[in-house]
């Protein structure tokens, strides 16, 4: 039996006075915490929800319940806590054909993949201007810094260009073998961009970035990008740039500042 | 809503359970009430606390952590 047909013997059990009802009514189920043991509310249109206080429920109208839908205990759908049902029916609608999740399935490892997805939940999140903190505190309990520099790379549109990019032109010259490598020191490495983190000290970054940029002279990378967001951050980037502006093998090509992100972007002289 | 979900709050968690016959260890992990040692598994074979639980999906019985990747996980394999 579908999930309708047994909502209107649930009705019929616990509101018999509603069953009698002749109409064309729709029902949903849920089971939540409310005053009554057994409320209908309307939706909308001819929609109504059944909700079902499982917590005042008698033993006896539980084994009632469990004999008029014993699939409540194989379960025959999906029974999901209802803050988790709205991210799951967001994302079934918004971000579950996302092309660039679609490019990336099988091509990279599945717990990178993983944290891609959930970058692009995030963003999309922080787009919205809404509170990103407990999803970025999730990704980093479960993908640790290799999470964190995904979101990171992802957020400023590296998998879209550079990364996507990359695997094609690997994949057009038949070198597709060599892009999980590429793939893994781009994430950990991250050899052409710096992100600016709040938790370090001006110190620290300075002393990072001067070694990035060695590195970048060592290996022939003549571009660096730098990318912070929020006030303390920018200001960071603002006394790196103090540092280097005098430097003749540095160029700043760059700095571009939009809402709360900024970004720099540097040119450097290749050691001869 | 789609007539095969089925929505419930945090404070129906332990009641829901108790009607699917599960039972929580002293621990707090979710078990089996006719098998108490027998804790359940998510599709990862991990075991899965009270506070982790989020719902149930088809199969015979897929348990799922409220963790954001198990949630988007879901909404892109749930057929």
């Amino acid at each position: 039996m579908g999930l309708k047909g047994v909502i209107k013997k649930i009705i019929a059990f616990l509101l018999p006075e509603e069953s009698k009802r002749d109409d064309n009514r729709e029902y949903s189920l849920s089971l939540c915490n409310e005053n009554k043991v057994v409320e209908i509310n309307h939706i909308t249109n001819n929609i109504y929800n059944l909700n079902i206080d499982v917590t005042k429920l008698k033993q006896e109208e539980k084994e009632k319940l469990i004999e008029i839908y014993p699939e409540i205990r194989q379960n025959n759908g999906l029974i999901l806590e209802q803050n988790k049902f709205n991210i799951f029916k967001e994302q079934r609608e918004k971000n579950r054909n996302v092309p660039l999740l679609k490019f990336f399935k099988g091509k990279i490892k599945e717990e990178d993949y993983q944290a891609l997805r959930m970058s692009v939940y995030i963003q999309r999140k922080f787009s919205n201007g809404e509170d990103i903190k407990p999803y970025l505190n999730d990704l980093y309990k479960k993908y640790g810094q290799r999470g964190y520099n995904i979101n990171n790379l992802n957020g400023r549109g590296y998998f879209e260009s550079f990364i996507k990019l990359n695997y094609t032109l690997l994949q057009s010259q038949e070198r597709e073998n060599e892009f999980l490598n590429f793939f893994d020191k781009f994430i950990m490495e991250q050899p052409i961009t710096y992100f600016v983190n709040q938790m370090k000290s001006q110190e620290v970054m300075n002393e990072e970035l001067l070694s990035k940029i060695n590195k970048c002279k060592r290996y022939g990378i003549r571009k660096l990008s730098i990318h912070g967001m929020g006030k303390i951050n920018k200001e960071k980037i603002d006394e790196f740039i103090k540092i280097i502006e005098d430097r003749s093998d540095i160029k700043i090509v760059s700095r571009i500042e939009i809402g709360v992100a900024v970004s720099l972007i540097l040119e450097i002289a290749l050691d001869t | 809503m789609d007539d095969r979900f089925i929505v419930f709050d945090e404070k129906s968690k332990e009641a829901l359970l108790e009607i699917m016959n599960k039972s929580v260890d002293p621990e707090g992990f979710i078990i089996e009430k006719d098998n108490p040692t027998e804790r359940v598994l998510t599709k990862e074979g991990e075991e899965i606390k009270l506070e982790e639980f989020a719902g149930v999906r088809k199969g015979s019985e897929v348990f799922i952590k409220n963790d954001l990747n198990s949630i988007l996980e879901l909404a892109e394999t749930f057929e």
